[in-house]
């Protein structure tokens, strides 16, 4: 009697877990064809309301027809590379510094900036040659310094190349003197792009062109 | 000790023959090709970056505005539960055993009698860029192991394919570890009534990293399997 009890429990045990996955095999192929089709019609529904029922080269064609016209920019910030695009012809690939992702906080705590180039669509706002670095708050508190009243306190020159393109939101395109660190994620969120292919860039890409950043 | 074996044989039995493989709802392939298009459609239309896993071409497609961005290569792949042949998914979460963390940015003291000159640049012949070592969130530390949340209860693992006699094991333990821990996860979801189902892609390590570099909460995923696996 003792030593069938000594099986009995892990027996138990090893046929409650089987029974488990038994079971666990039995819902996953269990037919369930209706809810997700319900719940897919119902997500979906949203979305085709818009839609037309079309062919699917109607389709086709209603999606290219969403892409760039004419020359755009795509920024792939993992590897740190710049490509000037016309359709599916890359006419330029730039190596380029991307954002950090480091956070500052000021002493205060108030403030927090995340130091990251911003994902998804966005378009050449302005374009413009020998720009001046206007230094935001978070430059002068990254160094400790106080923040300046006076507007011309800000601006230093020299810092950003010959030329800078302008996306929104205070984010460039823009030269460097770090040329050393193009392919590393070193910067406050702008792009940072050596000289002769932000000259390139800069003289190729009209304003409003897309920029396409992820 | 007959009768435990009977119940073990039995419940081998029901293992074997309940099929877990995924199953896919059966659509006509023009209708497939237009639900996908129309959901490829939605996505395009707005101003964000969307991710397509088609999995006949074994591939993920980084897109916006029906533009490819990149292109990943699926190594290999494996589904848990039914499926459908053409779904669209937004992203409510990663999860990694060792996620990335933001550095902080460390505040210089300030020099109160002289201002600091500007940092001049490096002169001479550049190190290499990969042998500087910097304080960022780059590629590197990305994980190359994690988990993609989808809603409507799909969880996509993602792994990196290795080579090598260590890695044979553990390609081994992965697979063992798959096929007994799904099963039970699915009734843990049962039991809470919310949907459950799993994709496992194998990546290589750098695709691994930028696929999870590049997708964040939000982002729309639309699979797309038109043929069973």
């Amino acid at each position: 009697m003792l030593k069938r009890a000594r099986y009995i429990i892990p027996a138990v045990i090893l046929v409650l877990f089987l029974s488990l996955e038994c079971l666990g095999y039995y819902l996953a192929g269990r037919s369930s064809v209706a809810t997700d089709e319900a719940r897919h019609a119902k997500k979906t529904e949203g979305a085709r309301a818009a839609q037309p029922n079309g062919k699917p080269s109607v389709l086709k064609k209603k999606i290219s027809s969403l892409s760039p016209k004419g020359i755009y920019i795509v920024i792939d910030t993992a590897r740190n590379r710049l490509y000037l695009k016309k359709g599916d012809v890359t006419l330029r690939e730039a190596v380029i510094s991307s954002g950090s992702g480091n956070v500052l906080t000021d002493p205060s705590g108030k403030r927090t900036w995340v130091f990251d180039t911003p994902r998804g669509e966005h378009s050449v706002k302005s374009k413009i040659e020998n720009p001046d670095w206007v230094k935001p708050d978070w430059a002068f508190v990254e160094e400790g310094e106080e923040i300046p009243s006076n507007y011309g306190d800000r601006v230093e020159s020299g810092m950003l190349g010959d030329y800078a393109l302008a996306i929104g939101n205070g984010y460039l395109i823009h030269g460097t003197l770090y040329t050393r660190m193009l392919g590393r994620n070193v910067t406050h969120g702008c792009v940072r792009v050596g000289d002769e292919d932000l000259e390139y860039v800069f003289k190729n890409t009209p304003i409003g062109s897309k920029v396409i950043i992820f | 000790m007959h009768c435990w074996r009977t119940v073990l044989f039995i419940h081998i039995f029901f293992v074997l023959f309940i099929s877990a493989e995924a199953r896919s709802e059966s659509l006509k392939s023009p209708e497939e090709e237009r639900l996908f298009l129309q959901s490829e459609l939605s996505l395009a239309q707005k101003p964000n970056i969307y991710f397509i896993l088609h999995l006949k071409e074994k591939k993920i497609y980084f897109k916006a505005r029906g533009v490819v961005l990149r292109d990943l290569e699926i190594k290999k792949m494996r589904f848990w539960g039914r499926h459908e042949k053409v779904k669209l998914y937004a992203l409510t979460g990663k999860a990694a055993s060792a996620e990335p963390q933001r550095e902080a940015v460390e505040i210089e003291n300030a020099k109160k009698d002289e201002k600091a000159p500007p940092p001049t640049p490096p002169t001479g012949s550049p190190a290499t860029p990969g042998s500087i070592d910097i304080k960022a969130l780059e590629l590197e530390d990305m994980p190359s192991s994690f988990s993609l949340i989808l809603d409507d209860g799909l969880v996509i693992s993602v792994k990196p394919d290795s080579q090598g006699a260590v890695s044979g094991l553990y390609s081994i333990a992965h697979s063992l570890n798959w096929y007994i821990s799904q099963p039970l996860l699915t009734v843990w979801y049962a039991i809470k009534n919310r949907p459950y189902g799993a994709l496992n892609l194998v990546l290589n390590e750098k695709d691994a990293k930028a696929l999870y570099w590049s997708i964040y909460e939000g982002n729309g995923v639309l699979i797309y399997n038109p043929q069973n696996h």
